[in-house]
């Protein structure tokens, strides 16, 4: 209902979209397969921004959601040899019945317990991936997971290709979630923000059933993140617990906030900014500290990021996104003074 | 005049140790209006409470056309054709004025979730007619200029005009206004009278709670006195406040 | 080993897990009745306490020097974290922005114990220098007496506080009614620090107490604090004795499941029926009756 800003809009969508499509082409395979990995936790961080950003709800555990897409489709395609696409959507469907099973109980109630559960939630599959290693090879995990391809047509083996698959299906994931936010759907979740301006009272008297719009979103948000483990696990072709840990689930709520959690960009700017910090730093202390051990980048980073998260939140509650107007705004203000 | 339309039958609310309600019963008839008034603590929101589904009741059965509400949510209530404004107003303070309205016209919308995933064009059509129903609604109240102020840029007579716009989004059939004109001058009361007057003749029916007599005289054809969570009296205005009982109890005390 | 012998094993080994859960479930309770914030970070003060204990130890101090040292800096730490936090008033903030902002303090103070300490899981010996008990064939640590005994104290300690003093009158007065509390002139914001300081030193005291049984790691905070807010919640929150109640049920639950089905399974399995115990009864075991949690 926004006036639209017809060409100028299609334009810079246009101009990116080209940016987007060559920059592949012109960067080292290293530099691809870092923006492969923005790509697929944009879209995991798309899913959980509807719910942080939209609905008001934390979940601390959505490792368990990527993790559950993940290892859905690397056993059905590796031990089963079921297509990888299959295997995506199945973890799709199994992952939206956990999310389902969990969250109709759980969101009767107020907001931290869903915070507690969801991290036991973590804390338990993340377990599970792990101990269970008569389907899911245990801690060391397993390779040879077969790549997605098109038929026999087309395999995605080369990382440039990954990319373009990754950019299609981010591309997707953002517009539905732009369908639906912008939707009487999107609207119903803003009403139970209670954090966020929303009523509950309000919303239930003219007829939002809030009950079913809080499992909604859940669900959407489990759904989004499993899309993303899956597409993870057959880009590295191997899997093990590691990336489905606590750290990660934490991670990407921190890529959401930072982003800007209201917006549908914010997780997208989230995810680039946290990739490329990450590098950023690790060839600062590469320069400053040489023979340092991983530790010490991994522990930097922890540090770093969670002291910007912290910031964030008190100061900055739009997130990056909304860092324009924040400074801006003070410059304009003074302009008119 | 049908006075199985809205029924209290003995319900009463205990909150722990305190009777809140203590046997009420009550009759509400099809496009009639009429008003609950009595002092702070009467159990007048609780009431209204107890009717949308906000609160459970204790014991007593309220009906509504026939068929028993007093279990349901208050989103299967809205969807039988009540309900409400709110004292205290309960905007969406996040969204603007237009978005606030639009929650209300969902009530009507059936565009499903994997069509909505998809922006069919359906859902934009109905969008679209959301959107007009919802700028309608706002135009009773002279507000379809502002549609994308933020309520908090909105004058109280405003924001109070938007929650009852809201409530009418969802086309009911009776409206339950909790002290519409709490705050505000005579002048914005005549005009709420004016509007509430309009409501009714497009058949709508009004149970209010008020304080402010102006207004519970103009509009209300029948006036219920709660006190202590019970029936003190009933009637007409004027009947009413001729009552001793109520004198004493209320209105006696009213310095306006 | 007989099934008595079994059985016994678990009832020591659960009773001293459910020591520590019940421990830190208090530190999480305090804060959160008087302040209705979950505070996620409160699993990390257990382990600063543990992992400084260790610390200390090992590079020479004695015992009591180790401990007080450990408490000391642990103590500072926390409360200025909270004192920079804070600063701006917690209330104004949204209810989930607060919770976010002490779930980024947990992975800050974490963040800085590996850094600085290392994914090493550290230990110290057993403060007691006496050999284990043993109760038929089941051996009860030597440091158990002191970790009961420890949960013995804090839990009087409290008791002595909330109902004996005007300082722990001025908590409960803020946790049931706050307006009330202002008005006789309770300082909300004080009472808040208080009980955080409160939480802090009682988890802080519970790592240094358990370490030599349980050992430290730097990530060990987010397993305590989920298992103590479960605890917690499940034996119901308001009430002391129902945090207790809950953290020893749960700590037994996770020896029996570990004694007797498997012991890799046994933290996913008593975290998995504490779960769906708080999903069947929110308000808890011996909670007071509140709408919705």
């Amino acid at each position: 209902m926004q006036t639209a800003t017809g060409y100028r809009k299609w334009i810079s969508f246009f101009l990116i979209g080209l940016i987007l499509c060559l920059l592949p082409l012109l960067l080292s395979q290293y530099l691809v397969s870092i923006l492969i990995f923005i790509g697929i936790y944009a879209i995991v961080a798309l899913g959980l921004g509807l719910l942080i950003g939209y609905a008001g709800q934390l979940s601390l555990g959505h490792n368990a959601f990527y993790g559950i897409g993940g290892y859905t489709s690397a056993i059905l395609s590796f031990r089963y040899g079921i297509s990888p696409w299959f295997g995506i959507l199945s973890g799709m469907i199994l992952t939206g019945v956990v999310a389902y099973a969990i969250g109709k109980p759980v969101l009767r109630f107020r907001g931290h317990i869903l915070v507690i559960v969801t991290t036991a939630i973590g804390l338990i599959f993340w377990g599970l991936f792990g101990e269970m290693d008569f389907i899911t090879g245990g801690y060391d995990g397993f390779s040879r997971i077969p790549t997605l391809s098109i038929g026999r047509l087309f395999a995605f083996t080369k990382d440039i290709h990954y990319y373009y698959l990754v950019l299609v299906v981010l591309c997707i994931a953002f517009i539905i979630a732009r369908n639906i936010a912008k939707s009487k759907i999107g609207r119903e979740f803003r009403t139970v923000d209670i954090g966020g301006g929303g009523s509950e009272v309000a919303a239930e008297m003219l007829g939002v059933n809030i009950g079913k719009i809080k499992v909604q979103v859940f669900v959407l948000s489990a759904v989004y993140a499993s899309i993303g483990g899956s597409l993870y696990v057959h880009y590295l072709t191997h899997i093990d617990p590691t990336p489905f840990n606590l750290w990660m689930g934490f991670l990407s709520v921190i890529i959401v906030v930072i982003g800007g959690a209201r917006s549908l960009w914010g997780p997208l700017v989230g995810a680039t900014f946290y990739f490329g910090l990450k590098e950023l730093i690790s060839y600062v202390i590469s320069l400053l500290m040489p023979k340092t051990q991983s530790v010490i980048v991994a522990g930097g980073e922890v540090i770093i990021f969670s002291f910007l998260f912290v910031i964030v939140l008190m100061l900055l509650p739009d997130g990056l996104v909304g860092l324009p107007r924040a400074l801006f705004g003070r410059w304009m203000r003074n302009q008119n003074n | 005049m049908d006075t199985q339309y809205l029924e209290l039958k003995n319900i009463s609310k205990d909150f722990g140790g305190l009777r809140a309600i203590n046997h009420l019963s009550l009759n509400v008839g099809k496009g009639e209006v009429v008003c609950i008034i009595g002092p702070n603590g009467a159990g007048k929101t609780t009431l209204l409470n107890l009717i949308t589904g906000v609160l459970p009741i204790s014991s007593g059965e309220i009906y509504f056309k026939g068929k028993r509400i007093d279990r349901l949510p208050s989103y299967r209530i809205c969807k039988l054709g009540i309900n409400r404004s709110f004292q205290d107003v309960q905007l969406f303070t996040h969204m603007s004025v237009i978005e606030n309205v639009m929650v209300g016209c969902h009530n009507r919308m059936r565009s499903t979730f994997p069509e909505v995933m998809f922006s069919l064009r359906r859902v934009n059509k109905e969008h679209q007619e959301a959107f007009e129903r919802a700028v309608e609604k706002l135009s009773l109240f002279n507000l379809d200029k502002r549609i994308y102020d933020m309520p908090s840029n909105l004058a109280l007579k405003d924001r109070k005009f938007l929650g009852i716009a809201r409530a009418l989004a969802t086309e009911p059939e009776l409206l339950l206004l909790d002290e519409p004109v709490g705050g505000l001058s005579v002048d914005e009361i005549k005009e709420i009278s004016e509007k509430i007057l309009k409501m009714q003749e497009e058949g709508l029916t009004l149970l209010f709670i008020e304080h402010r007599m102006e207004l519970v005289r103009s509009v209300s054809e029948r006036v219920i006195v709660l006190d202590f969570g019970q029936k003190l009296a009933e009637g007409t205005f004027d009947e009413v406040h001729a009552n001793e009982q109520v004198i004493n109890a209320y209105l006696g005390k009213e310095e306006e | 080993m007989t099934l008595r012998d079994q059985i016994l094993q678990v009832l020591i080994s659960g009773i001293s897990s459910g020591s520590i859960y019940a421990i830190i479930g208090i530190a999480i309770a305090t804060v959160y009745n008087v302040t209705k914030i979950f505070d996620v970070s409160q699993g990390q003060y257990m382990m600063l306490g543990a992992m400084m204990v260790c610390l200390f130890r090992s590079s020479g101090f004695s015992v009591i020097l180790s401990i007080v040292l450990a408490l000391v800096i642990s103590i500072i730490a926390g409360l200025l974290i909270w004192r920079i936090l804070f600063y701006k008033s917690s209330q104004k903030l949204p209810h989930l922005t607060s919770i976010m902002i002490t779930f980024g303090v947990a992975m800050f103070i974490e963040g800085v114990a590996y850094l600085f300490l290392g994914t090493d899981t550290r230990t110290t010996p057993y403060y007691l220098k006496i050999a284990p008990i043993r109760i038929f064939k089941a051996t009860v640590s030597p440091q158990a007496p002191i970790i009961y005994g420890w949960l013995l104290v804090t839990v009087l300690g409290l008791f002595f506080l909330f109902n004996r003093t005007l300082l722990g009158k001025g908590l409960r007065a803020c946790h049931e009614q706050l307006l009330g509390a202002r008005l006789v002139g309770i300082n909300p914001r004080s009472m808040m620090y208080f009980s955080f300081f409160l939480a802090v030193l009682v988890g802080v005291a519970g790592g240094i107490v358990t370490v030599p049984l349980t050992a430290a790691s730097y990530s060990m905070g987010w397993n305590l604090v989920i298992k103590g807010f479960l605890a917690a919640i499940v034996g119901g929150i308001s009430s002391f004795q129902g945090v207790i109640v809950g953290g020893l049920i749960l700590g037994l639950l996770e020896s029996s499941a570990a004694g007797f089905i498997s012991s890799s399974y046994a933290s996913i399995i008593s975290l998995a029926i504490f779960v769906l115990a708080l999903l069947f009864r929110p308000t808890g075991l011996m909670g007071s009756v509140e709408s919705k949690v």
